[in-house]
């Protein structure tokens, strides 16, 4: 049951992850956005500081929900529920 | 992709920008405090989705290795760990220091990037580094990642 919640909370953050670094490759260009692809929490810095003016603050927001259920459940599950993978990149 | 692209400065707009650097600081040191303390941290949502590494993964345990001295396997987790602490103590530095100073360190690195392009490549250097790793060591890569 946990394994199947947190696959689904992984295909949704992966799904923001994408739309964020799309709008990020749009604002500031391809070496930004290779960036934003290596690093995931560039991006998600990025986004937040520039919610407002791009319009994206409802994907933030659900992202950074899922990021923080994520957590969560990898508390729950004994810091390693995720299918058996580590919890740092 | 034109010259003017290719020798952009990337990293001085970072060094510029001190909430951008604040935050970003912030968090870096936070993921690092609690993957030193084994607590659930930020996680790489391609590796956990896909399966795949993304060309950052490992990042965060090598820089732990080095700043425990332990450079071979630091290198080994991510030969890039050195450029990025080099990066992250900049950032800070800057974040910190007095606004003059912090200008100077941002206008030195503006030059050096303009004539050098030395950013991008860098992050050319790194995604070459991942397709390299991800191509000829698959397996051996995916195994260090998930240990």
């Amino acid at each position: 049951m946990l394994g199947i919640l947190g696959v689904v909370v992984w295909l949704g953050s992966i799904i923001c992850f994408i739309m964020v670094l799309i709008k990020l490759f749009q604002d500031k260009g391809p070496l930004h956005g290779i960036l934003g692809l290596i690093c995931g929490l560039y991006t998600l810095i990025w986004g937040w500081m520039n919610a407002d003016r791009l319009g994206i603050r409802n994907i933030m927001m659900i992202w950074s929900l899922l990021i923080l259920i994520n957590i969560i459940l990898g508390f729950v599950g004994g810091f390693s529920f995720h299918l058996g993978t580590p919890s740092a990149p | 992709m034109t010259r003017a692209t290719l020798f952009q400065p990337i990293f001085a707009t970072i060094l510029r920008d001190r909430r951008f650097g604040y935050v970003i600081c912030t968090a870096t040191f936070l993921q690092l405090a609690l993957t030193l303390l084994r607590f659930p941290s930020w996680p790489c949502p391609i590796f956990h989705t896909l399966g795949i590494p993304c060309p950052g993964c490992g990042m965060t345990r090598a820089t732990l290795f080095l700043v425990h001295g332990e450079w071979r396997q630091a290198l080994t987790m991510h030969a890039f760990a050195p450029i990025v602490v080099l990066a992250l103590a900049l950032i800070t530095v800057c974040t910190i220091a007095p606004r003059t100073r912090a200008e100077w360190i941002a206008d030195r690195t503006e030059v050096v990037e303009r004539y050098t392009g030395l950013t991008t490549l860098l992050l050319s250097g790194l995604i070459l580094y991942w397709l390299a790793r991800l191509l000829i060591l698959q397996s051996a890569f995916v195994r260090l990642i998930q240990n």
